[in-house]
């Protein structure tokens, strides 16, 4: 693809995503018209308190919550797969979704009157951790292939899944269970704009570390000994990169619950749109993922009276448009 | 003085099996040397050893310097390796994987500038594929890939180059035009080459030494540029049993021998 | 600050009076007149003189809110309510129940989603109906569809209490209720009541509830151990999971002069068991509860569990003892405002000779109509 049709596919996918975001803030239960949210922007004293606190403390933190979670989610689905090489990758592979849900499941046990924020340090710990004992066992085991990994990820996740089963059953129906469920469904719903705040300190330090150690991230597609022969610290460098992406991750999901399918497929519409696997596919994965969840949210709170639940939408948007990219790469040369 | 490489008594076990066992060699300046030897003798563990993948004991030095004692990217300044193919599946330009190179010279957070870029494309055009710059490495042929490959390690600009049967996967043509390419690069850049190959043919003709590596253990070495037919042939059929050797003008040809 | 402190500490001793007298069932004709005079007593027995004016203060408030009002939920969370609540949103089953026995049923503005599938809407609140608001589950509450009904009251599950805290930063005073035991349920309506300055009601339902546990306590309290009955309580989602000790469904078997079957297990949710554990505890009874919707039965049926083979030995299958509670009201074994209903079908179930279904139907019309304003369909329950 020429520099110039790159252009034009980064230009038209961020046009996308604010006009997404325009009609992600003026859509709502609660109505507030475009010339509200104008006198809102205009200081305007004559709109009503509440709708100026609808706008400023729910809509546009979820919209911008939409953007990130989908940024998150796209650009460490990307680096999972490029550093793992394996199109599979994704949070579950090596553990971190696990490990973060059982974190979380943990806090709402444990912690009797955990809030979001109990639930979200929880998922902050458990994710690390996972990564962690991901670590550990490749050292113990003394292999450190790919495959390595990615099995003791399988095993992690195992383990997460078994303890949050056992958590599961003894945990109170009416409360605990419904938060563990809530959580595992995915909302933006809950979504405010201290929530926000209070996470955006660690997305902000996880996207910036990914976006400043790209060069090394593109280096990782490479086999563990040609990157060590190329002068690079693997060992070091594949932890900070995990971390620095789980932290991404972590950072997302334990406002959202899970949102299933976006980090798998952002980054493969990425690849078949650029044709290429650098570091600029791992930011249109980035904006893929946010345009995604950024238009399954509109749908999940306008297609019924109730709300749906976002993992739904996000596989529906998501699966039309891989099998659309698919099709046309087919048709066209592979990549 | 002149530089000098040298692999000093490298012993390598996996478990209680003994994959290299006091391996020595020592290569000069401008010398492009070759590693012979049958399936399992332990040529591609060497040159892993080399590089630092795996525990050994021993030491290898580049002019004095024990790369054993170095970090990755330190070692990556001395001693530089192609492999047999590259891992890399495709979805990058030719030019970015040759950027790759840079790595060890760079900061960890630094990208390559304009002028390493220059740099790369004029050695690209050294080697005759900067056409293939703007290309998907994954769309490459072999050839081609492997000739990407050198240009990565020249940009990587080390004092040893470390081969690992770059030929195996090319046709007899490209086998012959890459390892002419290595041959000049080594000789005209003053490098030191270690290559392991299968085919003792092409080994003869384009390297300056021969290891003969057996069972893990250097047997005997083969100086192309002066010893006579005859130890060439003894040496050679210590490894690969009942061998003729033809002569050519000045270039050896090996094949097997008549069963008695 | 000092009078509103002691108003709460009134507030407290009076639910926990209320509770007390429902735990125990000591009395046997609570009238809401008796159970102020008590609780008048009380206060003044255990407060010392020197705050006699302030309980006076307090004893006011039983009849007349004074907005405005700090109230303290159910999970501990002081909500400050300013004035008298006009719009009133529920986002759960019961505490929307206890809304309409409130008589709260014209300030009610939303309540949760599927209220099609609850009969008690159909009944008690028809024509309010189309008008009220959806505000989603407790899992996904729908935060922008509450706002948009410009709520002035909002009352969420305990589920729900991180979206309570949501509310509450925006300014709008949210109550976290609990209605986990028949405790927590008299403590729940009195909260709302107060709440909604409509104490006199919440009185008067809450003495219906003392009034009917002392009725069931002086019926069975001439029963010997060996007279009451074993009881297997199913779960609503299979017959092989049951109420263990500690659980709502436990106490009502035991209230109603039973002896509940899974007393043996721990737990307070509903607990998988096996058939072979069904045989052991051998029950005289098996009773399937409605289910969550209150618009059915659960999932299978009396003749499944009649047919099954494997508890073709259990005592209550071989003497045809295996009982639906009656659907299409609300679901009465759990701790609904009419689950004091629940107690006294299972006492009329289990004890037919001391309380008849017939006086059951009687007593459970009577009180949909004092509170709930509807002649009920008996026929369900007698026929």
């Amino acid at each position: 693809m020429s520099k110039q049709k790159e252009r034009i596919v980064f230009s038209g996918i961020i046009a996308a995503i604010f006009i997404a975001a325009i009609i992600s803030v003026c859509i709502g239960k609660y109505e507030i018209s475009l010339g509200e949210i104008r006198q809102i922007l205009q200081g305007d004293p004559d709109v009503s308190e509440m709708s100026r606190q609808v706008l400023f403390t729910l809509r546009v933190p979820r919209t911008v919550m939409g953007i990130l979670a989908g940024a998150g989610l796209g650009l460490a689905g990307c680096v999972y797969q490029i550093i793992f090489k394996n199109p599979l990758a994704s949070p579950d592979i090596i553990g971190i979704a696990g490990g973060a849900n059982l974190g979380a499941a943990l806090a709402i046990v444990s912690v009797s009157s955990a809030g979001m924020f109990g639930i979200a340090l929880g998922s902050f710990a458990g994710g690390f951790l996972a990564v962690f004992c991901v670590m550990l066992l490749v050292k113990a085991t003394g292999l450190r292939s790919t495959a390595t990994y990615v099995l003791a990820g399988i095993v992690i996740n195992a383990v997460s899944k078994a303890v949050i089963m056992g958590l599961k059953y003894f945990a109170d129906p009416e409360n605990e269970l419904a938060a563990m469920e809530y959580w595992e469904m995915g909302t933006l719903g809950n979504t405010t704009a201290s929530k926000v705040m209070s996470v955006l300190p660690m997305f902000l330090i996880g996207l910036a570390g990914l976006i400043l150690l790209h060069r090394q991230i593109e280096m990782m597609a490479l086999g563990d000994n040609e990157c060590r022969a190329l002068g690079m610290r693997l060992g070091i460098v594949r932890t900070v990169i995990l971390l620095l992406s789980t932290l991404l991750v972590a950072a997302v999901i334990c406002i959202t619950g899970l949102i299933s399918f976006v980090g798998l497929i952002a980054p493969h519409i990425s690849r078949l749109i650029l044709k290429r696997n650098n570091f600029h596919t791992m930011i249109l994965s980035g904006l893929i993922g946010a345009i995604v969840v950024l238009c399954a949210d509109v749908l999940a709170r306008s297609l019924y009276s109730a709300e749906l639940p976002i993992s739904i939408l996000t596989t529906v948007i998501g699966v039309p448009m891989l099998v659309y990219f698919l099709c046309q790469r087919g048709r066209g040369r592979s990549v | 003085m002149k530089a000098k490489f040298e692999v000093r008594d490298i012993c390598v076990k996996y478990g209680e099996r003994r994959i290299l066992d006091h391996v020595g060699l020592e290569i000069f300046e401008g010398e492009f040397c070759g590693l012979l030897g049958l399936n399992g003798s332990g040529k591609t563990t060497l040159l892993h050893a080399i590089c630092g993948f795996i525990p050994m004991q021993g030491g290898c030095f580049v002019n004095g310097t024990d790369c054993g004692k170095l970090t990755e990217r330190k070692r990556a300044r001395e001693v530089a390796l192609i492999p047999q193919t590259c891992s890399l599946e495709g979805g990058r330009t030719a030019l970015e994987v040759v950027l790759m190179g840079y790595n060890a010279w760079l900061h960890i957070l630094e990208s390559p500038s304009r002028e390493h870029r220059e740099k790369a494309l004029d050695i690209m055009d050294k080697l005759g594929c900067r056409g293939l710059a703007d290309k998907d490495f994954g769309q490459l042929s072999l050839g081609q890939r492997q000739m990407v490959i050198l240009a990565r390690c020249m940009v990587q600009d080390t004092p040893v180059m470390l081969m690992d049967e770059p030929d195996s996967a090319l046709d007899f043509l490209n086998k012959h035009i890459v390892l002419q390419k290595i041959r000049n690069v080594i000789q005209n850049e003053g490098k030191m080459g270690l290559i392991t190959m299968h085919d003792p043919n092409f080994a003869m003709k384009y390297c300056d030494r021969l290891f003969l590596l057996k069972d893990g253990a250097i047997l005997t070495q083969i100086d192309m540029r002066k010893d006579p037919e005859c130890k060439i042939k003894r040496d050679l059929s210590t490894v690969y049993g009942r061998i003729e050797l033809l002569k050519n003008g000045k270039e050896y040809l090996m094949v097997r021998g008549e069963d008695a | 600050m000092k009078k509103l402190c002691s108003m709460l500490l009134v507030m407290g001793m009076t639910v926990s009076l209320v509770a007390g007298c429902g735990k125990t069932a000591e009395t046997e004709t609570a009238s809401a007149e008796a159970a102020q005079t008590e609780q008048e007593t009380a206060q003044e027995t255990e407060q010392e003189s020197e705050q006699e004016t302030e309980a006076e203060t307090a004893q006011e408030t039983a009849q007349e809110t004074t907005y405005p009002v700090t109230l303290t939920d159910q999970v501990g969370n002081e909500v400050t309510i300013s004035e008298q609540p006009e719009r009133i949103v529920s986002g759960y089953y019961i505490s929307s129940s206890t809304c309409l026995a409130l008589g709260l049923k014209d300030r009610l503005v939303a309540v949760e989603e599927k209220v099609e599938e609850r009969p008690i809407y159909q009944y008690a609140a028809a024509d309010i109906m189309d008008s009220l608001g959806n505000v989603g589950s407790a899992k996904a509450f729908d935060l922008e569809a509450c706002l948009a009904t410009e709520p002035d009251l909002v009352i969420l599950p305990k589920k729900a209490q991180d979206y309570a805290k949501t509310l509450t930063e925006m300014g709008i005073p949210t109550l976290v209720v609990a209605p986990e035991s028949h405790e927590k349920l008299v403590e729940m309506i009195d909260l709302i009541g107060e709440a909604a300055n409509v104490n006199e009601a919440a009185a008067a339902l809450t003495a219906e509830y003392d009034e009917i546990l002392g009725k069931i306590e002086k019926l069975t309290s001439g029963l010997g151990e060996d007279e009451k009955p074993t009881v297997y309580m199913c779960g609503t989602s299979s017959y092989l999971t049951t109420a263990p000790k500690d659980m709502y469904q436990a106490s009502l078997i035991t209230t109603a002069g039973g002896k509940n079957a899974g007393d043996v297990l721990e737990g307070d949710s509903w607990t998988d068991v096996s058939y072979e554990q069904i045989l052991e505890m051998n029950p005289d009874y098996i009773i399937i509860p409605t289910n969550n919707m209150a618009n059915g039965q659960p999932d299978y049926s009396a003749e499944q569990v009649m047919t099954d083979e494997n508890l073709a030995e259990v005592t209550a299958v071989k003497n045809g003892d295996v009982y639906n509670m009656p659907s299409g009201y609300e679901a009465w074994d759990s701790p609904v405002p009419s689950g004091v209903l629940g107690m006294l079908w299972m006492t009329a179930t289990l004890h037919p000779d001391l309380y008849s279904m017939d006086e059951f139907a009687d007593d459970a019309a009577a009180f949909y109509k004092t509170f709930y304003g509807f002649d009920m369909d008996t026929s369900s329950i007698t026929g």
